[in-house]
This record gives structure tokens, sequence and C-alpha cells, in this order.
């Protein structure tokens, strides 16, 4: 007789909880190939980027560091000012910066006190920091990339101090890679899909996203430039017919030429100038006229200093480690996809920078940095756009890695303990950013020009009776900062209300805000005070007001009736 | 330290009072030092005068003195009298500059050999006469003392210790010391140098060689580190009297050169003393010319003291002076010159400055910690003492005393905290526990002794400070090659490194060690060093930051706007290139070169003249034209950049030519591996297929698919 004996069982494993199921989801998800419209992962993707979105708008925030720059709070005043000025309208959007930035950042500073702390701001750069993160992520898996190419991509971004700050600004950059990315976004999956696009899908995957570009910078328009040019030839390739290429080209460019054209009619029809953005007193050319004659453009008409200048700043903004994989992606991608349409999409991710070394190039563009000729802070965050480019070709060079046999592993964590690296180097100094250092800059010659105190001053003391003050001049962009409803302003963007106000201020203003800096190129530009102009040859004004504040170049005066 | 000459000259910091052992301070120290000195001083209980004075025949000049508060600490103004020469008067004008609070006006007292000359009313300008003998020659010296007495200390039973500020004070100028008698002349060449002197020219043959040169420099550069100013300093050809300093038979000493001819290479350098048509001491220093730097160099040696004879033979010092062997990385306080212990008490000096060099460490340092050790008394129950130290007077660390009587602390100095010349300053501070005023009756009896032998500062090799003239002199180490270039006439180049020599030098607490090559020499080199009389293609070849050629500035008032110039110029420059850094001397012009000398003359004296000498240097460029009064400093950041400038980045357009070789090299290797995969696919289908087709036409049936795997379909 034999006596059966069955082996004993092993243990059951405890059953994964829900959460970790839920989080093994996710996981999966992030490496997950893409079905049609839906990529796999977004989500997840969208909610990282906003909890450290969330963190950095709390930071800035708080610390006040959002309104540093002088532009970001111009922005803060347009969008206001559409409906709470003296003279509200479409108008006041004016003609120095292109309309969408300001437009779509109206919802959020319908409340005095969104708009005051810039908080406004931070609350659209969260959805633009979630957009770009998720065009990247979207990008990456289109071009076939795994996970940890595409997590690569997105901590690159999300992790980066630079794009982090200025998302919690107003400055426009925020709004143009999100759309950049859209439109990227939307071509890669044009491009990747074996399914033949319609051209009303073109037309609103990545015509609506550049649209959206152009009326947000000119990088917008060498986007369509190229954009455009990848649709042709990706079109021929597909069927091998011009009426299709063409008409698939067109699907692309139509919305952003119909964009560049409204805003050519929009200057036509307020400054009877088409070109007033080009060449129009507020146009860039025309407030660095003085630099450029002074000869601080040394990077014009010269190569070697463009791309040395420019580089820095890319360097300086996007981080070394970006920087490094970055370049050893871009090989990758030659080696991998030589000019296939899949590469030629990830070229055509390099507009912005193109763009901006041209326009350096020409003379177009002023930029400084801490290796420029001369040293300087300025405008270091024209090479924020190259970021997301220099991201992708990362993810791409990660992923090549993780192909590689036996070591691939070891590899990826290499480059996971080198971004970890490089962020602590970050956090320990975030003024290694260069748009940070300069918005620490900003903060410091603000404090020491008097700028700080004498908006603190007014917004402590108003006590109603209106402000005359001439917001445009320079070091003067400080309305969010002082708190005070527009519509209490007699400012340049009341047109003939500010005329009559310098006239005689003493009827209209009971306070007089004034930046007594001079400087004949201030004058020359455009940018002197002109209150400061007209009151001080003005006998009457003096026995009319009394200062109430002085420090540095700034001045307050309060009239001696209420 | 030379026994013979520096510590009887740098008695003029610390004469008077024993308890005070700070360092020397670094002659003609940078503003910023120069202040933490003086202020520390002024507490400590005696200052020095800093201020150039010129001597008037049958008299001896002192310097000013900025402020004597009333603080009831001495003022000590010391004159060195010659060998020879009586005083007879001294006189000096007495200035309020803070008038005291009504009521509690003080006194000053003018003191000799610790008796009362003169009491003053300090609140009036009041000249001050005072009669002196030979006999309050003290040393070589006359040491006349100035206490501003404030009203409350007069009062017996004021509380001293709880002393309001001192806020009321006075200056002192013109102090004269009037003497009789003629001065004696050395007759030794110890007696040579006297520490009476306040002029010394060294000549040198005109259109001499490199060695002699370098010989000239060598002894300039022994008698600055050995004469602080104001000695006055130069180096002249033998006929370029105009830039030689002017020397009297009583102060002045010349020193003169003369290479032997070439067949006397073995001869000994030898030396003799004479007197030239003025009267002037004169010591000449013969011998080949090989063997003369070395001469010149041992003029600061401390064994000069020994040569007790009129004539000597083989002068000579080679390597650096005893000083540079004190260039560690890890000086005492006592190799920085403090003396061997600071001792500070609550009723007496309550603190102390060590002057830290960074010259001190033998080169740049990036980082320093500070290591005190020392006692102090035992501190009752009743009292709180606390010990404050401070770096360039930021805190950087502070004990409250008690408990055990020996303290032992490190303490980190930040890098951003660094300059050339720093001061560390240890504070006593107590008080009653109470919080109490203590009465002068009952003074609080704590001290506190630092070893100096035990204490140190230790440095980390390394550079914290941005490119410019503060990088100098400890950017050189301890040798200073100085290369000629052909902008300059012979006699302006010589008196421009002459006088760049000697400022840099008094600013080194190690002997410098001067070396000549040619400029090709130096280019080639990796040291850092001069380059006197550069040519707009030798600042190009050495990428300084103004190029010797048209320039605009910008203005920093106006910010963009700028003032050019395309006149003739100088410019001396401090700069790094390619790790080293590099002091240069040149000057354009648009058509006469020559018109650049004076300007190159007068930037180069400028750093040896001006109030702060070195340390009054700012920024990276120094401009003079004919149209300053004095040169102008800059920084090469406002400087519009030139041509030449932006040219050396052309190079980097080359590297984006690269970039896109390499992507297209890569996307053509790519191509190809793509294409020769696909055609070996292609082949390999093919053959299958026709494999297939020679089964099919022989009858045999359809290969069977492979029972897992892929296929390419």
């Amino acid at each position: 007789m034999s006596v059966l004996t069955a082996e004993p069982a092993a243990p059951p494993r405890p059953a994964p909880s829900r959460f970790a199921e839920w989080c093994l989801a996710r996981w999966v998800s992030l490496g997950a190939p893409t079905v049609g419209r839906r990529v796999p992962g977004t989500m997840v993707v969208a909610v990282a980027a906003l909890v450290v979105g969330i963190v950095a708008v709390i930071v800035t925030t708080s610390t006040g560091l959002n309104i540093a720059y002088a532009d970001s709070q111009s922005h803060l005043t347009i969008s206001r000012r559409l409906f709470d000025s003296k003279a509200p309208g479409f108008t006041q959007l004016g003609t120095v910066w292109l309309p969408v930035p300001s437009l779509i950042l109206v919802p959020f500073v319908q409340n005095l006190w969104l708009w005051h702390t810039g908080l406004a701001a931070g609350l659209l750069g969260l959805v633009c920091l979630m957009g770009t993160a998720c065009g990247v992520y979207r990008v990456a898996a289109r071009i076939g990339l795994g996970r940890s190419g595409r997590i690569a991509g997105v901590l690159l971004i999300i992790a980066n101090p630079s794009i982090l700050y200025i998302y919690t600004t107003a400055l426009t950059e925020p709004v143009l890679i999100l759309c950049m990315m859209g439109c990227f976004a939307g071509l890669a999956h044009w491009v990747t899909s074996k399914r033949n696009l319609s051209a009303g899908e073109m037309m609103v995957f990545t015509g609506l996203p550049a649209a959206g570009a152009t009326l947000s910078r000119y990088e917008g328009w060498v986007l369509v430039v190229g954009g455009t040019l990848v649709v042709l030839i990706a079109s021929w390739r597909r069927k091998k017919e011009w009426r299709y290429a063409v008409k698939m080209s067109f699907a692309f460019a139509a919305l952003p030429a119909l964009a560049i054209a409204w805003w050519l009619a929009y200057n036509s029809a307020v400054y009877n100038n088409p070109l007033e953005f080009l060449n129009g007193q507020y146009s860039a050319s025309n407030l660095q006229k003085a630099t450029a004659d002074a000869g601080l453009l040394a990077y014009t008409h010269n190569a070697g200093l463009t791309l040395w200048t420019y580089n820095w700043s890319v360097l300086e903004t996007a981080g070394l480690l970006t920087v490094v994989l970055g370049i050893a992606g871009a090989v990758v991608v030659a080696w991998r996809w030589g000019l296939s349409n899949t590469a030629l999409l990830v070229w055509v991710m390099g507009v912005a920078y193109g763009f901006s070394l041209l326009s350096l190039y020409l003379g177009q563009t002023h930029m400084n940095n801490d290796h420029s000729l001369p040293e300087n802070w300025w405008n270091s965050r024209y090479a924020l756009a190259v970021i997301p480019w220099l991201a992708v070709l990362a993810a791409a060079f990660v992923d090549s890695l993780s192909r590689v046999p036996t070591i691939g592993r070891g590899l990826l964590a290499l480059v996971g303990l080198a971004l970890v690296l490089q962020s602590a180097w970050w956090v320990t100094d975030p003024e290694r950013s260069s748009v940070i250092a300069e918005a620490d800059g900003y903060v410091q010659l603000k404090s020491a020009s008097g700028a700080t105190d004498a908006a603190a001053f007014l917004r402590d003391h108003y006590d109603g009776g209106q402000v005359l003050m001439d917001e445009s001049a320079a070091g003067s962009a400080l309305l969010p900062q002082i708190g005070i409803p527009l519509v209490d302003y007699y400012n340049r963007s009341t047109g003939e209300l500010f005329d009559e106000a310098i006239a005689s201020p003493a009827t209209h203003a009971k306070w007089v805000f004034v930046s007594t800096a001079d400087a004949p190129e201030l004058s020359e530009t455009g940018v002197a005070d002109l209150v400061y102009d007209a009151v001080k040859k003005q006998p009457s004004f003096q026995t009319a007001y009394r200062v109430v504040f002085e420090e540095g170049d700034y001045r307050i005066y309060e009239r001696i009736w209420s | 330290m030379s026994a013979f000459s520096r510590s009887a000259l740098r008695v003029l910091a610390a004469t008077g009072v024993s308890a005070l052992l700070v360092a020397a301070p670094l002659a003609g120290a940078a503003t910023a030092t120069a202040a933490t000195a003086i202020a520390a001083t002024a507490t400590a209980g005696a200052r020095s005068a800093t201020v150039q004075a010129v001597d008037v025949p049958g008299s001896l000049a002192a310097p000013a003195v900025d402020e004597i508060a009333d603080d009831g600490v001495p003022v000590f103004v010391n004159v060195q009298v010659p060998v020879g020469l009586s005083p007879t008067t001294a006189t000096a004008t007495l200035t309020p500059l803070v008038p005291a609070a009504p009521g509690s006006t003080g006194v000053v007292l003018v003191t000799v050999r610790g008796e009362v000359r003169q009491s003053v009313d300090p609140t009036a300008p009041a000249a001050i006469s005072i009669p002196l003998t030979g006999d309050d020659v003290v040393n070589g010296q006359v040491s006349i003392g100035y206490t501003y007495q404030p009203a409350a200390a007069s009062t017996p039973d004021a509380a001293a210790v709880c002393l309001p500020p001192a806020t009321a004070s006075v200056s002192l100028s013109e102090t004269a010391v009037s003497t009789e008698g003629q001065a004696t002349a050395p007759t030794t060449l110890a007696d040579f140098f006297s520490p009476a002197l306040a002029a010394v020219s060294v000549t040198i043959p005109d259109a001499a060689s490199n060695s002699v040169r370098q010989a000239g420099l060598a002894a300039v550069g022994a008698l600055a580190h050995a004469y602080p100013a104001p000695v006055e300093l130069s180096l002249t050809t033998v006929s370029d009297a105009a830039h030689a300093v002017a020397v009297d038979a009583a102060q002045g000493r010349v020193v003169t050169f003369a290479p032997a001819d070439a067949t006397a290479a073995d001869a000994p350098v030898t030396t003799a003393l004479s007197t030239d048509a003025a009267g002037v001491p004169v010591l000449t220093i013969s011998g080949p010319e090989a063997a003369l730097p070395a001469a010149g160099a041992a003029l600061a040696s401390d064994y000069l003291a020994l040569a007790g004879a009129s004539s000597t033979t083989g002068l000579s010092q080679t390597g650096t002076s005893s000083n540079g062997d004190t260039a560690t990385l890890s000086p005492t306080f006592r190799d920085l010159g403090a003396g061997a212990q600071i001792a500070l008490a609550a009723a007496g000096q309550p603190d102390a400055v060590v002057n830290v060099s960074q010259s001190a460490f033998g080169g740049p340092i990036g980082d320093a910690s500070v290591h005190i050790v020392g006692m102090h008394s035992a501190v009752p129950d009743s009292i709180v003492a606390t010990m404050n130290v401070y770096w360039n007077d930021y805190l950087i660390g502070s004990e409250v005393l008690g408990g055990t009587s020996a303290f032992d602390l490190t303490l980190p100095v930040a890098s951003t905290r660094l300059t050339a010349a720093n001061a560390l300053k240890v504070s006593l501070s107590t008080q009653a526990a109470t919080g109490d005023c203590v009465p002068a009756s009952n003074r609080i009896p704590v001290e506190l002794f630092v070893d100096n032998g035990a204490s140190t500062v230790t440095g980390t090799r390394g550079q914290s400070l941005d490119a410019g003239f503060q990088r100098f002199p400890q950017a050189l180490g301890q040798t200073l090659p100085v290369a000629f270039g052909t902008s300059l006439g012979d006699q302006a180049a010589v008196a421009s490194a002459g006088d760049i020599v000697a400022s840099l030098q008094r600013n080194s607490t190690v002997q410098l060690a001067v070396t000549v090559p040619s400029l090709e020499e130096f280019r080639g080199s990796t040291q850092s060093g001069l380059v006197v009389g550069a040519t707009s293609d030798d600042s190009d070849a050495l990428k300084a930051p103004l190029r010797l050629d048209a320039f605009t500035a910008i203005d920093s008032k106006a910010v963009t706007f700028g003032v050019g110039t395309t006149l003739p110029y100088a410019a001396f420059e401090s700069f790094d290139t390619n790790g080293r850094d590099i002091l240069l001397l040149g000057g354009w012009s648009p058509d006469d070169q020559s018109a650049t000398d004076p300007l190159q003359v007068q930037a180069a004296h400028y750093t040896l003249t001006n109030p702060g000498a070195w340390f009054g240097l700012t920024g990276d460029v120094l401009v003079a034209q004919s149209s300053l009064t004095d040169p102008v400093a800059l920084s090469s950041n406002a400087i519009v950049p030139q041509t030449a400038v932006t040219s050396d980045y052309n190079s980097y357009a080359l590297w984006a030519v690269i970039v896109i070789i390499v992507l297209i090299l890569a996307a053509a290797i790519g191509e190809a591996t793509r294409r020769r995969r696909r055609k070996k696919l292609a082949a390999y289908v093919d053959a299958q297929l026709e494999a297939e087709r020679d089964r099919t036409s022989n009858g045999q049936g359809p290969t069977q698919p492979p029972a897992s795997g892929t296929t390419a379909d």
C-alpha cells in the first residue's frame, strides 16, 4: 500500500493592496504603447507636474520673486487693464507684446489679490507646466521611446528650477512653450500614425496650438515655417502626391497664418502701421537701439560670439546634464532615424534654438549673461524654449541606453544619480539658474533704487483720490506690486486722459508717483518718466503738492488739499 | 624680519604700547583694510600715522593723524632722527573734527617720554609747539604722544567701563621736528640703511641688459620689502633725473649698480660707499651682470647688519628671503607678524588685530579657517565675559568665557569673506552680570591671552577673488617675472617697472624673487607676472580685457552711453588668461606711440603713490590720459567690447560646424547601416523564396513554419 503525500503548499503570497495595484498600473502605463489618440501615462505626468508646480508657486509667490521681472508685472497689468482701467478695452493689449499670454491670463486676474500677488500667473503657469511636461512625454511616447526615456524627458522639465521659476511668473515663455509642445505633440501623432489623419484633425491638433504660439512670441512664427516644411515633406513621403502634401501643409499653416494676419491688421487698425510691433516706438528694436548704437550687442554679426553667448544661457538655464544628454541624444537621433519623418519632427523642435541664434546674430535680440561681452544678466530666459527640445533628445539617448544589453540598467541608474546630483546642486543655490539669478538681481536693484519701498508706501498710504503715474517709465512697472485697482490711475495706457492729467495734475490726482532717473537714452527710447518731465516744469505743481516719499530714484507727491 | 630696519620702522605702528601686539600693517593697505587696521588700533591703544610727510631743510616731517578720539588712548607720532642731528622743537596743528558734547569738553595732552609737555583745548584749532632736546631721542626716534582725555574720564568716580562710546575727535597735521647739527654720513654698509631714511634712489646704467634691470628691480623690491611707506623709492637709469626721487644728505640714499665688463665674469660683487656732490651717501654695487640681481635682492637681508665695513665683497641673496620660509598654508599668528602673544584686558586693551595677507600663504587661498588657542583669567560669577572673533569686521566666532581657563576654537571663514589683505580681530568684552555699570575704582579684572605661536590661520589653496588687481601680489607666489615690451623707451620702462615692483612688494609679506625674462619667454610660460611696455599685439596675444586700441567706456550712470577715446592713453591691466594672472602696462596712440610714455609712467607711479597704494586699485583696468589729472580705475566689463576681443570668439563657430558634421556623419552611418541590414534581409528573403521555389519545382511540399519566433513578412 502506498501512501501518497502531498508536498507542503507554499505559503500564499499576500494579495497586493489596491493602492499598490493602482500604483503598479500607473507605472505600467508610463511604458505602454500609444493607442490612437490615447497616450497612456499622460495623467500621471500631469499630476506629477502639478504637484511640483504647486510647490514652486508657493515658494516664489511667498517671497515675491515671481514679480521680480518688470515684464512680469507689465503682463499682469496688461491683462487686468483690459477691464480695469479708465480706458478699458481690447486696445489695451498694446503692441509691445503678442496678445495670447495676456488674454489667457484675464480669467486669473479678475481677483485683485491674485493679481497683486502674482498668484494669478502662477495658476496659469501650473496649466502650462502640466501641458509642457505632458507634451514632452507624449512626443517621446509617439516616437517610440520606452518608459525610461519618457520619464527622463519629463524629469528634465519638472526638475528644472529655471522652468519652475518662469512658470510661476506672468512672462510669455510658459504660454509659448505650452503652445509649441502642443503643436509638436500633434505633429508627432500625425507623423507616427498609421492612419491618415484628416486635414481637419491636422488643423485642430497642430494648427491651433501653432496659432497660439504665433500670438505668444515671435519664435512661434518660425515654428510655423518649420512645421509646414515638415508636414510638406512627410505628406509627400506618405502618398507621393503634391496635392495631398499641399493640402496637409495648408491645414497646418492656415490658422497660424490667420493669426499673424490678424496681428498685422490689429497693428494697422490701432497704430496705422501694420509693422508697429517691429519698428514702432515701443518695439524691441527701438528700445534696444541705444544699446545697439553703443556697440553693446557685441555678438551682432559675430557667429562665434553669438554661439558663445546663447549657448552659455542655454547651459545656465537647462543645466549641464540636460545639455550633455541632449547633445548625445542628437547623435542618437541622427544615427537612429537620420532624416526620417520621426527625426524631422525632433529636429523641428529646435526651431527656437535656430531662431534665437539668428536673432542674436542679426542684432535683433539683446541678451547677456556672465560669459557674454559685457557681462550682465539680461534675457537669459530666451533660452528656455530650447529645454523641451533638449529633454526629448535626452529622452532618446536615455532610451538607447536602456537598450544596451547587460549594463543598460546600470547606465540608467547613473543617469538617475546624475539627475539627483544636478537637482541637489541647484537646490543648494537656485541662483545657479541664470533666470533666477537675473530675478534676484532685479529684486536687489529695485530695493536699492527705492522702487520697492515706493510701491509699499503708496500701497500703505493710498486712501483714494487717483494716482498720476507713468508706469511705462524705466523701472516703474510696479502696478501689481502697488496693488491699487488700475481704474484709479492716470497712466500712459489711458491715452488722452493721461495727457490731460499731466497738463493739470492737481485737478486730476491726489497722488503723483514719479521716477527721477534721468539719462539721455531713456528719452531716446521713450522710457523716460513723462510725469516727472512735465511736473518739474510746472511751478504750480510745487505749490499744490508736497513730497511724502523720497528714496533713491523715486518720489511720491501728495496733493496738499484733499 | 630684518633686525636692523623693519623692526625699527614698523614700530611706527606699535610704538609706545607694549601690550599691543598687532602685526605691522601692510604698508598702504587697501582702503577697507587700512580702515580696519586704523579702527582697531584706535581702540587698542596706539595708532600709526599713514599720510606721507615732506621734509624741509632743518626739519623732519611726520605723517598727519587723521583722527584722535576722546577715548583716553594715546596716539604716538614717531619721528626718526638721523644720527648727528638733535631735535629742538616739535610743532603741529590740532584741528577739531567732531566737537565734544556741551559741558563735557576734555583736553588733549601732548607727552614726550611720559612727560606732559603741553595741554591743548580740543574745541578750537590750536598750534602745538613743544621744546625738545637730544635726550628726547630714544632708539633713534622722538616719540610724541597725543591723548584726548574726555571730560568724564577726569572725574574720579565716573563709571569708566560704562563710558559712552567716544564721539569727539581731533586731527593732527603739519607735524615737524626742527633739528640742529649735521647728519653723519654712514661709514659702513650696516649704517647705510638708517631707520631715519625718507627716500632711496636706485639707479642702473642707461640701456642696461636684462640682468642689470633685474638687479635694479630686485634692489627696489628688497628696499620696498624693508621700508614701508612713506619712504620714497625709485628705480631709474642714470641719465633719468626726472623720474628719480629727491634725496638729501640727511635722510636720502642712492644705490647704484655698476656692472663689470664681460672679461670679469668671475669677479666677486663688491660694494663701496661714497657721497655725491650734494653730500648724499651713495652705495655702489659692482660686479658681473649675472651676479648683480642676487646682490640687489640682498639689500633686504637680515645679515646686512653684519656688514661693518665701508666696502664688502660677495653681497648676495638667492631664492627668497627668510620670510619665504613662512609661506606655508598654515602660518601662525606669530608668522603673520603679531608677536608672541595677544594680551587683552577688560580694563585696558579690549581688542587686537592680526593682519592676514594672502601673500603670507605663498599664493592665493580659496578659503580659510582660524584656530585660536589661549587662556583667560578666571571669570567671577558676577561678570559676563565674551571673546568675539571678527574677520574683516564680520563676526566669525564668539565664546562666553568661564569654566575652564583654556580655550581652543576653530572658526571657518567663508570664501566670500576673503580679500587680498584681511584683518582678524580678537575682542574681549565684559560686563557685570547684573548689567550695571562698574565704577572705575572697581574695574573688571578679566584678562585674555592668545598664544600666537600655537594659533594659526589655515588656508586652502584656491582663488576666491575675481580677476583684477586684488589678486596680486598673492597670485605671484614668491616670484615676480617682469617682461619688457617695446612700447616704452628705456628710461620710462625702467622707472615704470620699478614703481610697480615696489608697490607690489610693499603689499607682500614675502620678498618676491624678481626675474626678467624676455617677452617671448614670458608669453610661453605658465607663470603669473608683469609685462611693462606692452604693445597692441602683446595685449592681443595675452588676451587682455582691454586691447591696446581705440575703445569706448560705458558710463555707468548713463548705462549705455559711452565715453570714447581715440586719444593716446596708457592702461595698466590685471587679468587672468589660461589660468595665470597677468599685470600688463601698455599704451596706445593713433599715431605717435612715444606719446604714451609719460602716460604709462604716470599709471605705474599711481600704483605706488595713490592714497591706498596697491590696495587702492579697484577693478581690473587703470587708464591714464593727458586730459586726466589722475588715472581712472575701470572695470573691463564697463568697456564696449573691442573688435579685437570679439574676434577671439570666432573659433567657436567652428565648433558649431563640427557638431553639424558629427550629426551628418551619424545620420549617414546610421543610414548606411540600415541599408546594409535591409539588403542583407532582402537577400535572405530572396534566398528563402528561391529555395521555396526550388522545393516546389522539385515536387516537395512547402517548408514547415518554425515552431516559435517570428518571421519577416
